[in-house]
C-alpha cells in the first residue's frame, strides 16, 4: 500500500513540525509513504467563500498530485472533507473518485486503514482533546454529542491508550472553536468569542495541552492564548503521538 | 385565482417523488411498567395523579368533593361558569406513558372551554387505557369522529422570563389525574 | 456585514453575553437528555424527515387532499398567494364580523407577512396572548427567538415593563409574581375575544383537520371563547395523516424545550356550533422554493428552534443581530430566499460547525445548505468586492506550486522582520485579538525536500 502524505497549506508555512511529526509517525507505524512534491491547498478557503466554482486550478492540481496513491492521509479532518465533498462536478471522473474513497484524516487512517486501536506510548500530561467540527461532524470520527446512540471516537480512543496521559472532561465536549476559515477573519468578534470559550472551559478542567486532529482550530486557538498570555499550550494530535512513542 | 396559481406553482417546481417510509416498526414494550412510567411522566409534568381501585370510588371521591362545598362541573353538571367553579372533571379515554398526557374530546367536556379556563382541571382515567408511545396512542384515536380533541400533559406553564418555570400560565393551575 | 457589525455590539456586553449564551445552553441540554431517553431516537429524525420529503413532493396532492377533508368537516379554507393577501383575508374576516379586536396566539408566518403592523393601522388592536411574545409586544420589540421570543430579556427588564404597561409592583422581578399579573391581564382578554388567531404546527390531509401546540393553554383559551378561529398555515405545514403526526409530535417538543410533549396538542376537527373556523393557506414564496434542488429540503422545518439553542454564533450574538423574523441556522437558509441581496450576509454567520444539522429533528442539512447558499451569494454577484479580491488573489496564488512556495517563504519573512506594530494594526483583522502563529524557517515542503526526496 502506497500512501501519498497531503500536508495542508498552512501546515505547510506555519506550522511544518506537524507535518514532520506526522510523515514520522507514520513511517514508525510500517506505512510506506511519501509526500508529492509543488501540494499547494485542497481550494477549502475560496469555495468556503463562495467561490467553489474557482477552485477547478487547484483541485484539479490535487488529483493529478495525488491520483496514482493508493491511499492519501492527512493531518486535517476539515481539508479531508473538503476533497470528498466539494470538489467541482466538473472534476468527477474515475481519478477523483479513486481519490475521494481512499483519502483519510490521520487518526482515522490508523483506526481503519491500520487497524490500530492504541499505541504503545507514553504521554504524562493532562491533554483536552478539542473535537474539530469536520472530522467529527462531516468525517463522522466520533459521535457527536448532538446525536443519540453509542458514543466512540477515533482520535480519544488513540490519545487514551497512551500511559499516564490524562484526559481532561470538558464541560461542554464539542462545541465549535470559532475558527471556521474566513469566519475567523468576517465574524471576528463571534470567533473570539467562541475562541475565548473553548479555551476557558479547557483550563478550567484542568488541562496543560490542548490537542485536536484539525491545526487550524489550534491555530486560533494558540493565537488567542499567546495574546492573553494564557498558562496552556497547543499540540496536534500527530505531535503527542509522536512524542508519545519516541 | 390564487388557489389555481398555488398548486399549479407547487405541481411545476416539486421535486421528484421520494417515497412514504413504511410505519415505525413497534418497539416491543411489553415489560415496561406502563403505569409507574406513566404516574412518573405526569408528575414530571406538574401533574398530581391519584390512585383508586374502581370507578365506583372516583365517583364516591367527586361527591365528597361537592360534599365539601366544592363547585364540581362535569357532564352530569355541567351549568355554570367554568371559569368561576372549583374544578371541572372530565373523562380521559387513553394517557401515554412516555410523556404522562391524556386525551380528551369534546364528547366528554361541559363546554369547549371548560378543560382550559378553569383553576383546576380533574381527568379521570383508566389503568388499562395507558398505552406506551403516541404511536399506539394515535392508534386508537379515531380523528374522524373527534369534532376536537386534545393531548393534556399537565397544568398550564410557561418559561418564558428568563427559562423560570411557571405553574399556571393562562390555563389551569392544577391538573389532577385519577387513575382507576 | 450587518451580522457580523450587530454581532460585535452585542458581544461588547461580555457577562450579558455569558447569560444568554448559558440560557441557550441549557435548553440544548434539556433537549439531550430527552433524546437520550429515546431508544429509537435516531429512526424517529429519519422517519420524520423521509415523511416531509414524501408530503413535500406530492405537496399538491396532499393540499387538495386536505381542502377536501376540511370542507367537509366545516372548516372554511382560504388560498393565500403571498403575504398581502393574507393580512387582507384576514383584515376582511374581522370587517365582515365587525370586530376591531384579534387575540391571537404564537405564529412565525403571521411575524413574517408583518400582520400586526398592518391591522393595526387598519384601527384593529392585536394582542399575542402567548407571555413571550406578550412581553415583547409590550417592549415593541421583534421576537429574537421562533420559540422562546423573549430570551433575550432578563426578568428584571420584564418586571419594569410590567410596572409600566400593567401596574405590577416596582421592583418585583419574580417570573411567578410576573406571570400571575399576566395572567390576570389576558384573562380578562381571552373572556372578551370575539376573533381569536392561531399558526398551525401541523394539518392532517387524512382527515382534513389541524394541531396546535402550546405549553399556555393561550391558543385553546383564545379560540374558545371567540366565535372566529382564524389559522394561518404556510403550505408546507400539511402531512398526510395520524400516524405520522406521532412521529412528529414525539420530536417536537424534546427538541424544543426539551419537555416530553407540550402541555396542550390541540386537534381541531370541526367547529364548536354556531362558530366558524377559517383556515388560510399561505404560499409566500414557498412554493417557489420548493423547486430549489439545492435549498428545498428547508421547507421540511417545524419551527422546533433546537438549530438555534445548539448554534454557537446564534448563542453569542443574539437572534436581533440577523436582521429577520427567523433568526438563527434556519433563517439563514430561509431568508435568502425573500432578498438574496439584503441578507447575503446571512450564509456567512456561520462556522459550518455543523451542531444545527445533527439536532434537527427533520435532518435538514442546514450546514451544507449554508455552504450552498453563499455559492449563490457570489453567483448573483452580492459578494463583497472586498471579499472577492483578497480570496481570488489567495486563490491564484494557491494554483501555482512555484508562486505558492516564493510567496509563501517571502511571507515569512517578511513577518519575522516586520515590527510589532506594522504586523498588527486594524488593517490585520485577524491580529485584533490574537497573535499570528510564529513564521518557521523553513516550511514542511522545504524541509522534506532537503530529509527525504534525495532526488
Amino acid at each position: 500500500m502506497k500512501a501519498g502524505l497531503f500536508i495542508p497549506c498552512y501546515i505547510d508555512q506555519f506550522y511544518p513540525q506537524v507535518g514532520i511529526d506526522t510523515l514520522e509517525l507514520l513511517e514508525k507505524l510500517g506505512v510506506e509513504i511519501e509526500s508529492p512534491l509543488n501540494q499547494t491547498c485542497c481550494g477549502q478557503p475560496l469555495a468556503n467563500s463562495g467561490m467553489e466554482k474557482e477552485t477547478l486550478k487547484i483541485c484539479s492540481h490535487f488529483i493529478q498530485l495525488f491520483g496514482s496513491y493508493d491511499v492519501i492521509v492527512s493531518p486535517s479532518g476539515s481539508c479531508v472533507l473538503h476533497i470528498k465533498e466539494h470538489v467541482p462536478e466538473s472534476l468527477h471522473d474515475q481519478v477523483y473518485f479513486h481519490v475521494r474513497d481512499h483519502i483519510y484524516e490521520l487518526t482515522e487512517f490508523m483506526t481503519d486503514i491500520l487497524k490500530i486501536d492504541g499505541l504503545d506510548g507514553h504521554f504524562p500530561h493532562r491533554v483536552g482533546l478539542h473535537q474539530s467540527c469536520h472530522g467529527l461532524r462531516g468525517l463522522r470520527n466520533g459521535k457527536s454529542s448532538e446525536l443519540a446512540g453509542k458514543g466512540f471516537g477515533k482520535a480519544r480512543a488513540i490519545l487514551s491508550s497512551l500511559k499516564d496521559i490524562h484526559l481532561v472532561e470538558l464541560d461542554r465536549r464539542d462545541e465549535c472553536c470559532g475558527f471556521g476559515g474566513t469566519f475567523s477573519v468576517f465574524e471576528e468578534a463571534v470567533s473570539v468569542r467562541m475562541g475565548k470559550d473553548r479555551i476557558h472551559d479547557h483550563m478550567k478542567n484542568g488541562a496543560e495541552i490542548i490537542t485536536a486532529t484539525d491545526m487550524s482550530c489550534l491555530m486560533h486557538l494558540e493565537g488567542l492564548i499567546k495574546r492573553n498570555h494564557q498558562p496552556i499550550r497547543v499540540m496536534h494530535i500527530a505531535e503527542i503521538l509522536n512524542a508519545a512513542i519516541s | 385565482m390564487s388557489r389555481a396559481q398555488i398548486l399549479n406553482s407547487i405541481s411545476k417546481n416539486k421535486p421528484a417523488p421520494v417515497k412514504l417510509p413504511a410505519p415505525r416498526k413497534i418497539f416491543d414494550k411489553a415489560d415496561e411498567d406502563l403505569l409507574q412510567a406513566f404516574i412518573d411522566k405526569a408528575i414530571d409534568a406538574g401533574s398530581e395523579t391519584e390512585n383508586f381501585d374502581s370507578f365506583e370510588k372516583v365517583e364516591a371521591w367527586v361527591k365528597q368533593q361537592r360534599k365539601n362545598g366544592k363547585y364540581v362541573m362535569d357532564l352530569s353538571m355541567p351549568a355554570g361558569d367554568p371559569g368561576m367553579v372549583d374544578m371541572v372533571v372530565i373523562r380521559g379515554q387513553l394517557g401515554v406513558a412516555e410523556n404522562g398526557a391524556v386525551w380528551i374530546d369534546d364528547e366528554d367536556m361541559p363546554t369547549r372551554k371548560s378543560p382550559f379556563v378553569t383553576n383546576h382541571l380533574v381527568l379521570t382515567l383508566e389503568k388499562v387505557k395507558i398505552l406506551p408511545d403516541m404511536h399506539e396512542a394515535y392508534s386508537k384515536v379515531d380523528l374522524d369522529r373527534t369534532s376536537f380533541g386534545v393531548f393534556i400533559a399537565g397544568p398550564s406553564k410557561t418559561a418564558d422570563i428568563e427559562q423560570s418555570l411557571v405553574i399556571g400560565a393562562h390555563g389551569p393551575i392544577k391538573n389532577t389525574i385519577l387513575l382507576y | 456585514m450587518k451580522h457580523a457589525r450587530a454581532a460585535r455590539e452585542f458581544l461588547r456586553n461580555g457577562p450579558r453575553t455569558d447569560w444568554h449564551d448559558q440560557a441557550l445552553w441549557y435548553v440544548r441540554q434539556k433537549r439531550d437528555l430527552q433524546k437520550d431517553g429515546i431508544p429509537d431516537w435516531e429512526d424517529l429524525r429519519e422517519q420524520a424527515s423521509a415523511i416531509k420529503e414524501h408530503t413535500l413532493s406530492n405537496l399538491d396532492q396532499y393540499l387538495e387532499e386536505f381542502e377536501t377533508n376540511a370542507l367537509r368537516n366545516g372548516i372554511r379554507v382560504h388560498w393565500a398567494l403571498n403575504a398581502q393577501e393574507h393580512n387582507h383575508m384576514v383584515l376582511e374576516i374581522l370587517q365582515q364580523a365587525g370586530v376591531n379586536r384579534l387575540v391571537k396566539s404564537k405564529s412565525m408566518l403571521t411575524e413574517e407577512c408583518q400582520m400586526n403592523p398592518f391591522l393595526e393601522k387598519k384601527g384593529i388592536e392585536v394582542i399575542e396572548s402567548d407571555l413571550g411574545e406578550r412581553i415583547i409586544q409590550f417592549a415593541e420589540q421583534d421576537p429574537s427567538h421562533i420559540v422562546l421570543p423573549a430570551i433575550h430579556m432578563k426578568k428584571e427588564e420584564v418586571g419594569k415593563l410590567f410596572e409600566k404597561k400593567l401596574g405590577t409592583k416596582p421592583g418585583n422581578h419574580d417570573p411567578q409574581y410576573l406571570t400571575g399579573a399576566a395572567r390576570k391581564h389576558l384573562r380578562e382578554h381571552f373572556l372578551a375575544a370575539e376573533v381569536a388567531m392561531t399558526g398551525v404546527n401541523f394539518a392532517l390531509a387524512e382527515s382534513g383537520g389541524f394541531v396546535v401546540c402550546t405549553n399556555e393553554g393561550n391558543a385553546d383559551m383564545g379560540i374558545h371563547h371567540a366565535s372566529i378561529h382564524i389559522a394561518s398555515m404556510g403550505i408546507e405545514k400539511v402531512i398526510p395523516g395520524k400516524e405520522h403526526l406521532a412521529v412528529f409530535l414525539r420530536l417536537l417538543a424534546r427538541s424544543a424545550t426539551g419537555q416530553p410533549v407540550t402541555t396542550y396538542t390541540s386537534h381541531f376537527q370541526r367547529p364548536d356550533r354556531d362558530k366558524e373556523i377559517h383556515l388560510i393557506i399561505v404560499d409566500n414564496g414557498r412554493s417557489e422554493h420548493l423547486g430549489k434542488d439545492k435549498f428545498w429540503r428547508a421547507l421540511k422545518c417545524i419551527r422546533c428552534g433546537a438549530c438555534l439553542n445548539t448554534c454557537p454564533v446564534y448563542r453569542r450574538s443574539g437572534g436581533h443581530s440577523y436582521g429577520y423574523t427567523i433568526p438563527g441556522p434556519i433563517g439563514s437558509i430561509l431568508t435568502p430566499r425573500v432578498d438574496l441581496k439584503a441578507f447575503s450576509d446571512l450564509p456567512y454567520a456561520s462556522s459550518l460547525c455543523g451542531s444545527c444539522s445533527d439536532v434537527c429533528p427533520v435532518k435538514i442539512e442546514i450546514h451544507e445548505q449554508l455552504y450552498h447558499w453563499r455559492q449563490e451569494v457570489n453567483e448573483q454577484g452580492e459578494l463583497s468586492r472586498k471579499k472577492k479580491l483578497g480570496i481570488r488573489f489567495m486563490g491564484r496564488l494557491l494554483a501555482r506550486p512555484r508562486l505558492y512556495q516564493k510567496s509563501g517563504k517571502f511571507a515569512r519573512k517578511a513577518l519575522r522582520i516586520t515590527p510589532r506594530f506594522l504586523v498588527y494594526n486594524r488593517l490585520n483583522p485577524w491580529g485584533l485579538s490574537r497573535d499570528l502563529p510564529e513564521p518557521p524557517r523553513q516550511s514542511f515542503q522545504e524541509w522534506y525536500r532537503e530529509n527525504r526526496n534525495k532526488s
